[in-house]
């Protein structure tokens, strides 16, 4: 019975289906002066993870409502499998939503809130009874039925959260940083879940989040939001491994920043004179020309001490070394002052630095990527 | 300091607060409560009589007791008490006062006088039992008296007759009275705090001023204003008249019956059914009301599912403060309610006020007190179940 409702979820026929979401031009703008959501085209794949990642106040949270339906897009349209829902109150929507605080109702049991999309909709009595029951088997809390969700951890609530939200296959499941009210070793066994979830039931998932691991770990691709605008959409390795902009090397995990001027360019790479003085070589995103003020973004795992003639390297005083057991978190200094982290790792061969000594580290032209400053 | 310390300090900063309470509100209420049920006053006038009574079997005349009545009239006329007792003892019951007027009246020229030759009266032993029953200083006669019960000449609890039954009336209009206007209050004012939940912060500000206007107007000013606009001749009519919707014969009566009685209570009450419903409204995540919306609820499903149970507590809360508030409301009925509108609060202060009848003033007092009482304790109850299954 399971497989067979497990596969009456997922989406149905192939091909030539339209997208789960698409967004044209959305704006949105509360105050008629500032955008929010600035100018916004987005597709979303039917089945697809995909993340809406940035900080506080770039406009996620309200993207999130125009989704569901709460707030008005201010321009644009919103289609959701292929109809227009910019003008359709939440209700209407076919949408399935979890929030942060997993807003469970409280006078309800939790079968009752499992229960409660299926009213709505008018499912039949019977029919209510069994896709409840195929819930809570799914979310693994057979036993919770007739329990209040006060009386439940808010592990479990988040998990009946996420199964209200697709019980009823939803064209579209919005989730609010639906983890941000765990801690974080719940948070870890959440993520599996809805991993889980998701591939067994294939919805399309619209997540938003401000933490990046969760983001990169989660999702088939990733939208970072930086102010009102898709900064970067691509797969969790193309984001960590090739940020199209400065703002995404800082925002998804720890970079790097060297300032410094553009003294040569090739092709792809370009020369850059350090403001201290020394010269490396990166790969030339801003497609900078010679005398432009650019900023090196390399990731800290990709240095090493440097080898001579091999690569780019800098000069810097160890600062000090915090042990983190697989990898070691050495803070460096360049003369001019600039901060440089080195995660080292424990392999037990390597010397590890000195405090106070002074050593080169050098890393490749493919790992350093020059934005414009 | 030890871990009892701040306790105690708390203890004696409260102290002074518990002593008030206990001196000027408990105690008061605690010795008028004690009167509907003790009455010393035909007791202490009847000392001997009282003595003389208290063994008997209640059968036929009791000879011994005639002696002791004969020594307490004589006292009473001694001590200039005999007018007082006679009015009391008519009282219990009609015609004694004549009774105890000739009674006391040949005694005085006959010492040696037998009651029972002064007047046959004193050969019914109906008499002689009611005697026995108001000598004892303690007394449910009160009591009976508030639920329209007497005593009959043979000692058994009969309903009163038609004509003089009043009080069960009264508490039942009461009751009514309490419910109707806590039913117009929620129907008021559950749309009004939803407002105010909701509402932007300056509207809000501005909605839970007029909140709280009435709270700062005197209670008589508010009266007065509601007979300005109510009363036959008032803004109302005037306004109705004017614009041909009634007659000039056809003026409605809005004030100085019950229908004025209702309006003003409702006016003065509705802040307390307001104010404790905004602040559940007001501590409710809206996520609750998103979450149904997003699970594809029609917004009515979302209010009669969510919302209203959600929002229960505040009107459980709310309501039953109007309605303990509308069970003893005094002022506001004796300024609009006329003579139709009147409430039982309005007859305890005729009995303590007008009649002196203070026995039967703390008798539906007391009533009155339980009922809330019972009312405060089963209704959270009943309202907390009644919350959760909805």
């Amino acid at each position: 019975m399971l497989m067979k409702v497990t596969s009456a979820l997922a989406p149905s026929g192939n091909g030539t289906q339209a997208e789960a979401l698409v967004l044209r031009g959305v704006d949105k703008s509360y105050d008629g002066v500032t955008k929010v959501v600035d100018a916004l085209d987005l597709d979303v794949h039917p089945g697809e993870f995909l993340t809406i990642l940035g900080p506080s106040g770039s406009g996620k949270t309200s993207l999130l409502m125009m989704l569901a339906g709460f707030e008005p897009p201010s321009a644009g349209t919103i289609e959701i499998g292929g109809r227009d829902v910019s003008r359709l109150p939440p209700y209407k929507r076919n949408i399935g939503m979890v929030f942060q605080h997993y807003a469970l109702f409280p006078h309800l049991t939790v079968g009752e809130n499992l229960a409660y999309p299926l009213h709505a909709r008018g499912w039949r009595k019977s029919e209510i009874t069994e896709r409840v029951a195929w819930a809570l088997q799914l979310i693994r809390l057979d036993g919770m039925r007739d329990r209040r969700p006060a009386q439940l951890s808010g592990g479990q609530q988040q998990r009946i959260a996420v199964a209200r939200a697709l019980i009823y296959k939803p064209q579209l499941v919005l989730m609010d940083e639906p983890l941000g009210a765990l801690d974080k070793q719940l948070r870890e066994q959440m993520q599996d879940e809805i991993l889980r979830l998701h591939r067994e039931l294939r919805p399309t998932i619209v997540y938003v989040t401000h933490d990046q691991s969760e983001a990169l770990s989660l999702s088939d691709r990733v939208a970072v939001f930086d102010a009102g605008r898709i900064a970067q959409i691509g797969t969790p390795s193309e984001l960590y491994e090739q940020p199209g902009t400065a703002f995404v090397a800082g925002f998804i995990g720890e970079n790097n920043r060297i300032t410094g001027s553009v003294i040569a360019v090739t092709t792809e790479f370009c020369h850059i004179r350090c403001a201290d003085g020394a010269v490396v070589e990166a790969r030339n995103i801003a497609d900078a020309r010679i005398g432009d003020q650019v900023s090196l973004a390399v990731r800290p795992e990709r240095l090493r001490p440097a080898q001579a003639g091999e690569g780019s390297s800098v000069e810097v005083e160890v600062a000090d070394i915090t042990y983190l057991g697989e990898v070691s978190r050495v803070r460096c200094r360049m003369r001019d002052g600039t901060e440089i982290i080195w995660k080292l790792p424990n392999c037990g061969q390597s010397a590890r630095p000195e405090r106070g000594a002074t050593i080169a580290l050098g890393f490749s032209r493919e790992d350093a990527r020059a934005f414009a400053a | 300091m030890n871990a009892a310390s701040p306790s105690r300090a708390g203890w004696v900063l409260v102290l002074p607060l518990v002593a008030f309470i206990a001196i000027a509100f408990l105690a008061p209420i605690a010795i008028m409560l004690l009167r509907s049920v003790h009455d010393p006053e035909i007791a202490d006038l009847m000392p001997r009589t009282r003595k003389a009574l208290a063994r008997w079997d209640g059968v036929g005349v009791p000879q011994m007791a005639a002696e002791a009545v004969t020594a307490d009239l004589r006292e009473a006329v001694a001590t200039n008490q005999i007018g007082r007792l006679a009015q009391r003892l008519n009282r219990e019951r009609n015609g004694f006062r004549t009774l105890v007027d000739v009674t006391a009246r040949q005694l005085d020229r006959n010492p040696e006088a037998q009651l029972a030759r002064i007047d046959p009266g004193w050969s019914d032993p109906d008499l002689w039992r009611l005697l026995a029953r108001v000598t004892s200083p303690w007394t449910g006669q009160h009591l009976l008296n508030a639920l329209d019960v007497t005593v009959s000449a043979d000692g058994t609890m009969v309903r009163q007759d038609e004509a003089r039954r009043l009080y069960v009336e009264v508490f039942l209009r009461t009751a009514w009275v309490a419910a109707l206007v806590t039913l117009i209050c929620a129907l008021l004012g559950y749309p009004y705090a939803y407002a105010m939940a909701a509402a932007a912060p300056s509207l809000r500000a501005l909605l839970l001023f007029l909140v709280l206007l009435p709270f700062w107007t005197s209670l008589l000013v508010r009266a007065t204003a509601w007979i300005v606009l109510l009363q036959r001749r008032g803004v109302i009519n005037e306004g109705l008249v004017a614009m041909g919707v009634i007659g000039e014969t056809g003026r409605l009566d809005l004030i100085y019956n019950m229908t004025g009685t209702i309006i003003v209570m409702v006016h003065v009450l509705l802040p307390f059914f307001v104010l404790p419903l905004y602040s559940v409204m007001a501590g409710l995540p809206t996520s609750y009301v998103r979450a149904s919306a997003s699970l594809g609820a029609h917004p009515m499903r979302t209010f009669a599912r969510v919302y209203l149970p959600l929002t229960y507590p505040g009107v459980a809360a709310g309501g039953l403060l109007v309605f303990i508030l509308s069970l003893g409301y005094y002022v506001t009925p004796a300024l609009v309610g006329g003579r139709t509108g009147q409430l039982i609060s309005n007859q305890i202060a005729f009995h303590m006020q007008r009649s002196l009848n203070w026995g039967l003033a703390a008798a539906l007092g007391t009533l009155l007190l339980l009922a809330v009482l019972l009312l405060a304790l089963t209704l959270p109850r009943l309202a907390e179940r009644g919350g959760l299954r909805a």
